[in-house]
């Protein structure tokens, strides 16, 4: 099953990118695969053979690794199976970038080979006016407001709810989500503001360049605060009607919605780029500047983010220390991703424990207390040799181990912290709740419900 | 108004955001009354130092080129009294009329390139 959902959720991450990569190809802004060329050299017989290339070899390595999901969505268990999914996610993210670079490296090499190569010179642009005509900053208050109310409407269900664990989950996934929504705010608006387009002589075409991109900018960022809005508001009400397929959708939903905005505003803006730029002599040639065209490297410049030079895009500047720490900080972020299924797989892998104290009954994980219940506090306990389907709230939910705020079918909500793979179950009663419990065998498990049955018997 | 910088020069960027400034005026690309963008917004434009276009500003408005108020900013106008070429200007023609004679150029050729340069000011 975990392997279909990545599966479904991350093959149109790797047509997002053979897309928008298959693009690069086109002119836009004077430039082909990150590299300047005059008006004339764009339709050079040379320069369209490395386009062709490049076209040729990007579908080669994207197929290629959709061929690589075939293997890894057959792996065996939930750990090795996410690794695989994370190892094919770098792969494919890393791999498209290859012909890209070729490309570069041919096109830079035939454009100083034809003297088109700007001087030496370390030059820098500006047009003062070309952000006369812009748009205002995006996500006024009001936008944002609206979404908060949206986010937050889940709220009003903790009058709905009496169990603590619910009430627990739900303000812990509103407040989550209000902090995504007021991070998109702040990044949204704080890397709006950054240089101009400058393209050409001409003010009108750069202040029209600069528009579309702010205007797109503006659409995906509010497209997205309001895409988190309602997921929040979605997952609220699932969770007072809890459905486990419904849930999946959702989130499937939302994973399609999200590539098909980025796609949309991306490729939105570079067609907009194409078109207005068709033809025009560019005077801001700063080839030296991008690294393969993909890296931004200006030790003169002091800003620590600059726009892409096509799309909406922003990256950082590798040329201040700041820049190259947080690139280097997101490389190993992507890299860490590999990581996740064994440090998982190690954690959620220590044996369940099932102890009675003098007081209280432990469950754990590992040397981890999960939960302790004073014994004063219990009503009621027996063993079941079947868990009921159980939707989880909050919590881990994994094929060998199930711990956290569930809704158990017929019951409402409830703790766990087993192995589902491991009956029997122990269902203990208390005054604020449900708890069903295992320890790391059955038979461990049936001799802390012998124990804890002696020990209320006193 | 577009500013090139070249940061591989030795002319210090702050100059170089002055003399283009100063260009565009006798070019009449900036005319009197115009505005020009408020430091921060340039210096985060072109990449530099918000001391480096504030020195700029400094510059020209001492000498003439700009006014700045709190309502309006930095406006363009034209020095109020022309008073013919200062000391500093001088000898600065002094130094390039010398270039000229070194880089094999003759009398002539020189008071051809300065009328013609003169020309494209006038429009």
């Amino acid at each position: 099953m975990m392997s279909l959902i990545m599966a479904v959720c991350m093959l149109p991450v790797l047509l997002m990118l053979y897309l928008m990569e298959r693009n690069e190809a086109t002119p836009k802004k004077g430039m082909i695969l990150g590299v300047t060329l005059p008006p004339e050299g764009q339709t050079l017989p040379e320069v369209q053979q490395i386009a062709a290339r490049f076209q040729r070899q990007l579908a080669l390595v994207c197929l290629g690794c959709a061929a690589l999901a075939v293997p890894v969505f057959f792996i065996e268990g939930e750990m090795a199976a996410l690794t695989g999914w994370m190892v094919w996610l770098v792969l494919s993210i890393c791999l498209p970038m290859v012909p890209h670079i070729l490309a570069n490296r041919a096109l830079k090499a035939l454009k100083k080979a034809r003297g088109w190569q700007a001087e030496g010179a370390v030059r820098r642009v500006v047009d003062t006016k070309a952000a006369e005509a812009s748009l205002p900053r995006p996500i006024r208050h009001r936008m944002l407001a609206g979404a908060l109310a949206v986010c937050l409407l889940p709220l009003a269900l903790l009058f709905v709810f009496e169990d603590a664990a619910m009430r627990w989950s739900l303000t812990i996934l509103c407040l989550c989500d209000t902090a995504c929504l007021l991070l998109i705010w702040v990044c949204g608006r704080w890397m709006f503001r950054r240089r101009a387009d400058m393209v050409s002589g001409d003010t009108a075409l750069n202040q029209t360049l600069l528009r579309v991109r702010r205007l797109y900018w503006d659409r995906c960022w509010v497209i997205n605060l309001w895409a988190i809005a309602a997921l929040n508001l979605l997952i609220g009400l699932n969770m007072l009607w809890p459905s486990e397929l419904l849930m999946l959708v959702i989130f499937v939903g939302f994973n399609f919605f999200l590539i098909g905005v980025c796609l949309w505003t991306e490729l939105g803006t570079r067609r907009a780029q194409e078109r207005l730029t068709s033809g025009v002599e560019i005077v801001a040639d700063e080839d030296d500047r991008w690294i393969w065209g993909l890296f931004y490297y200006d030790p003169s410049d002091r800003r620590l983010m600059v726009a892409k030079r096509v799309g909406i895009g922003t990256t950082m500047n590798l040329g201040r220390p700041l820049g190259l720490i947080l690139s280097g900080a997101s490389a190993l972020l992507l890299v860490g991703c590999v990581f996740i299924g064994p440090i998982m797989g190690w954690y959620y892998g220590k044996p369940l424990g099932l102890t009675l104290t003098d007081t209280a009954l432990v469950a754990s994980l590992g040397d981890k207390e999960k939960y302790t219940i004073s014994l004063d506090e219990i009503t009621g306990f027996e063993l079941r040799d079947t868990l009921p389907p159980a939707s989880r709230n909050f919590g881990v939910g994994m094929e060998t181990y199930l711990q956290g705020s569930f809704t158990i079918s017929g019951e409402g909500g409830g703790q766990l912290n087993l192995d589902p793979t491991q009956p029997p179950f122990l269902r203990v009663e208390t005054e604020t709740g449900t708890f069903w419990l295992g320890a790391d065998t059955g038979e461990a498990t049936r001799e802390a419900a012998a124990a804890l049955a002696l020990r209320l018997a006193d | 108004m577009l500013f090139t910088l070249d940061f591989s020069s030795p002319v210090p960027i702050y100059r170089q955001i002055r003399d283009q400034v100063v260009l565009a005026v006798a070019e009449g690309r900036l005319l009197p009354g115009e505005k020009l963008p408020a430091i921060r917004t340039l210096a985060e434009d072109a990449g530099v130092n918000n001391m480096t276009v504030s020195k700029a500003y400094q510059l020209l408005k001492a000498e003439g080129y700009l006014v700045t108020d709190r309502r309006n900013g930095a406006v363009v106008c034209r020095p109020s009294a022309p008073a013919g070429l200062d000391e500093t200007q001088l000898a600065r023609l002094r130094m390039l009329a010398g270039e000229a004679k070194l880089a094999g150029l003759s009398r002539k050729e020189f008071e051809a390139l300065c009328g013609a340069l003169y020309h494209e000011m006038e429009g």
